[in-house]
């Protein structure tokens, strides 16, 4: 981010960047101002914060006092002071007449006299008067960090065309901590003018409401139960789906019993009723892939095609089988083959519905060189097919098992590190390569579908070393990545893991930190996984933590983390906690699953706030059919917001949708649900929705950027500022409006 | 009118007299101004900007925020052939000599001696005696039936 900045501050003039005295400035100016009728420039009744709004108070070169000209890349354009103003006699213009790349930006000056100084916790109305020739302009926001100087923060809301001027306005995100100043402008990335006049930043806190909590240690710790039925079959997979439903795989269910008699199963579970419902699965889905598609429908991939044979010293091999499943008709419906078997693949998909996926072993047991990628063809029968070798960029190279591939905002992918099984061995790191020399990277697949051209891999280093363990070996097996909320912040944690090659050796407490809108990314340490207690009722070690760890991502932009085990399959840790991505830190002591999970274990978002956890099949080949719910704090702390009016269920990007709330909300945010196994749900994602409020209806801003969320279904909450969420409406995103 | 025009003749005949205040008071109108967001208004028409049907309609392009510029790290050595990756059949840590396919004991059971590690196999709840389906890799009592670590069950 501070690249973009520095970036965004390349043409701004020297004298611009040196502090001044802005009192000296204006007062100078004001000697020659004319007295004239003093007209409101907003429509809030607070303060305004912008230093010279109106941009009436020019210095040198003829710029307002306390902006500046930012920008970068390849643009023909001009920036100055035009006399189209809204109101007085002086108004921003940026006009961008050629573009192959990049951006400009009139914005305000990031100084201690010109920069909105604001609270952390507190939140700001943004508000601009503009004339906009251009889609493509968009109110970019900065922060300044005590610590680490200015950052980006956040692009809101784009602005639409108009010939006449119009209001725009946006809420910014509660104001973390260590943020001392904001700085804002309209960013214009299309060719076209953009005229703006009349800013205003005010103060816009909405103050929790005091509701006092009286549910005792849920207050703080929330509360697990677990539900007084079991899974009707070993959930080692599982998707919600748009119908609020859970569908749960097994498969063979890692029992070669039912895999010998070709017992394959699956079941849909409907949260709201309690009830399930086993469905015909026609192939072994165990340890398979699967992802939505923007439709709504599962695809699923791979799978078990066999298990090992001790006799002849055979691996688990994989299917090369794929297949949709519809959340309406529950049945499966077989597409075509990949191009090889894949047990353990994982599945990302992409800005434009398709889907790629890496990974896993093939049909004779070997390490899987085959990348496939599904082509999204809605309307056809199947939703699209698996292209043939021939059509893709393929490198050949391996992943191991499981590898957890981020969609990056750029379309790049994020190799996280994290995976399933032994050693990371990938184009990035192998054998005896040290944690923190490789073990991630960024792979770009601009060029996958054109066979022979260049899509350059990049290693990020700075995986920690375990302390204390042995020397050179990965430790991100079967550990946890995410992107952290929001997806606009571009960062990622990768939590815990361990090495099952080394049963002695217990799994980690580290995680690692990575900001994918640096320059040069790399991961930094995080803080250390709180220490759990076993089953023996003792505390962990110092440097122990958990392996099969599980994150989820919740409404009020925390992750919850729960779940896992000391070592490969034994030793449940029962430890949760909370992660807070605005603080860096845990909050510690949170209740926890009273049923152990470690191996084949999941957690994972409901549409109700509550998070559901399955599975735990341990060394003994036994399989733990109970389902526990924990109810988050959040749900004990007053009345849910609800989303009572939602202008339209069918959201496109670049678009404002409206909703209407029963009470005030801080945030408005997009969940996409869970598709997870083995710790491993790339897909998972938080993105935030920059609001403009008025009273109780709110627009919400939908980003234009697919790489950013994904088409398809997505939980939308709203949260209050008790931390409260509502319970989850619905929305599918897409690249066209369509009525389903 | 009148009553606009006897404020006006007013203020400039204030302005004649004390010129030093009038300044202060424009200057500090003007400091408002700057510092709270008020602005002065324009007469004369609403400001417009030329807008054809085509842009009105336009949807906005995606917005990818330029972080990281171009790729600049180390670059990964690909591999660019179609080899299939040699895999153990261990990979999955566990010891498939021992019980079926989805019993998983360590391949390397945490102990010092065969017996000790019967215990703990019993100690983590596997069903013993465990049937060798391969080889006695880890030398662990076996009975004549081929089972390991009868006597610990």
């Amino acid at each position: 981010m501070k690249n973009r900045l520095s970036q965004l501050r390349g043409h701004l003039p020297r004298k611009w960047r040196e502090q001044r005295s802005l009192r000296l400035a204006a007062g100078a100016v004001t000697l020659v101002l004319p007295i004239v009728v003093v007209a409101s420039t907003s429509a809030s009744a607070g303060v305004n914060l912008v230093v010279n709004p109106g941009v009436e108070q020019t210095g040198p070169g003829n710029f307002p006092l306390c902006w500046g000209k930012y920008g970068y890349g390849n643009n023909t354009y001009s920036m100055g002071v035009t006399t189209r103003a809204h109101t007085g006699s002086k108004a921003l213009q940026v006009t961008i007449s050629k573009l192959t790349s990049g951006a400009r930006v009139a914005q305000m000056l990031e100084n201690t006299s010109c920069s909105p100084w604001v609270t952390p916790g507190h939140q700001y109305d943004l508000g601009v008067w503009y004339l906009s020739s251009t889609p493509d302009a968009v109110i970019s926001l900065y922060r300044h960090d005590v610590k680490k100087g200015w950052q980006f923060w956040m692009d809101l809301n784009t602005l639409p065309v108009s010939g006449t001027y119009r209001y725009a306005s946006v809420r910014t995100p509660v104001v973390p901590p260590n943020t001392d100043q904001i700085s804002w402008g309209v960013t214009v990335y299309g060719k076209g003018t953009v005229i703006t006049d009349d800013y205003s930043t005010v103060d816009a806190t909405v103050k929790a409401s005091g509701a006092a909590c009286t549910a005792g240690a849920a207050c703080t710790k929330g509360v697990w139960q677990v539900l007084p039925f079991p899974s009707p079959v070993r959930a080692i997979h599982a998707v919600l789906m748009y119908t609020g439903n859970v569908l749960l795989v097994a498969g063979s269910g890692n029992d070669p019993t039912d895999f010998a008699a070709g017992t394959f199963e699956s079941a849909v579970y409907n949260p709201n009723k309690g009830t399930f419902q086993v469905i015909p699965t026609p192939d072994d889905f165990f340890c398979a892939g699967h992802v939505q598609l923007p439709d709504g429908k599962v695809l699923v991939l791979g799978g078990n095609l066999a298990y090992p044979d001790a006799a002849d010293k055979e691996n688990y091999e994989g299917l090369n089988t794929s297949y949709i499943f519809n959340p309406i008709t529950n049945r499966y419906q077989r597409v075509n083959n990949l191009n090889g078997g894949h047990w353990y693949p994982s599945a990302t998909e992409l800005a434009n519905g398709d889907v790629i996926a890496y990974g896993g072993l093939t049909a004779t047991g070997t390490g899987s060189v085959t990348t496939e990628y599904f082509k999204y063809e809605p309307g056809t029968t199947t939703d699209g097919e698996w292209l043939p070798l021939s059509q893709i960029n393929e490198s050949f190279d391996g992943f191991g098992l499981y590898p957890d591939m981020i969609l990056m905002q750029n379309g790049e992918l994020f190799y996280t590190g994290s995976h399933v099984f032994g050693e990371n061995e990938t184009p990035f790191g192998t054998t005896g390569t040290k944690r923190g020399q490789g073990g991630a990277g960024i792979l770009n697949i601009n060029n996958i579908l054109d066979p022979g051209a260049a899509d350059p891999m990049i290693t990020v280093t700075g995986l920690q070393d375990t302390p204390g363990g042995p020397p050179g070996t990965d430790e991100t097996d079967q550990s946890m990545a995410i992107l952290l909320p929001p997806a606009q912040s571009q960062k990622v944690m990768l939590m815990g893991g361990g090495n099952i090659l080394y049963t002695n050796h217990p799994a980690t407490r580290l995680t690692d930190l990575i900001d994918l809108a640096t320059a040069n990314p790399h991961y930094v340490p995080g803080p250390l996984i709180p220490r759990g207690t076993l089953s023996n009722g003792k505390l962990e070690g110092v440097n122990e933590g958990k392996m099969y760890v599980s994150m989820v991502i919740l409404p009020n932009g925390q992750v919850f983390e729960t779940g896992g085990g000391l070592i490969d399959r034994e030793d449940p840790v029962y430890e949760a906690a909370m992660y807070n991505p605005a603080t860096n830190k845990f909050s510690t002591a949170m209740a926890t699953d009273p049923v152990p999970r470690t191996y084949h274990s999941s957690a994972f978002l409901l549409p109700d706030g509550r998070v559901m956890a399955i599975g735990n099949n341990p060394g003994n080949g036994s399989f733990d059919m109970r389902i526990s719910i924990y109810s988050p704090p959040y749900l004990f702390h007053g009345p849910r917001p609800q989303v009572s009016n939602l202008s339209s269920q069918y959201w496109t990007y670049g678009s404002e949708q409206h909703i209407t709330v029963n009470q005030q909300i801080t945030s408005a945010e997009l969940i996409r649900p869970a598709a997870v196994t083995h710790s491993s749900d790339p897909n998972q994602r938080y993105v935030a929705l920059p609001m403009s409020v008025s009273g109780n209806r709110i627009g919400l801003s939908v980003t234009t950027n697919p790489d950013l969320a994904p088409p398809g279904w997505y939980m939308l909450f709203v949260t209050n500022a008790n931390g409260v969420p509502s319970v989850a409406k619905w929305v599918h995103l897409n690249n066209v409006a369509a009525n389903q | 009118m009148n009553t606009m025009r006897t404020m006006t003749t007013t203020v400039l005949a204030g302005i004649k007299r004390h010129p030093g205040r009038a300044l202060a008071v424009c200057a500090a109108l003007a400091g408002i101004s700057v510092f709270t967001g008020q602005t002065v208004a324009s007469a004369g028409p609403e400001a417009t900007l030329a807008v054809s049907q085509a842009q009105l309609h336009a949807r906005p392009a995606p917005l990818v925020m330029n972080f990281d510029g171009s790729l600049t790290g180390a670059r990964a050595k690909t591999s660019k052939y179609n080899r299939p990756i040699p895999e153990s059949w261990n990979m999955d840590g566990c010891d498939h000599d021992y019980g079926q396919p989805d019993v998983c004991v360590p391949w390397q059971i945490p102990a010092s001696s065969p017996q000790a590690a019967c215990a703990w196999l019993k100690a983590n709840a596997f069903y013993l005696p465990l049937k060798v389906y391969g080889t006695n890799r880890q030398h662990l009592p076996e009975n004549a039936e081929g089972y390991v670590c009868a006597g610990a069950s």
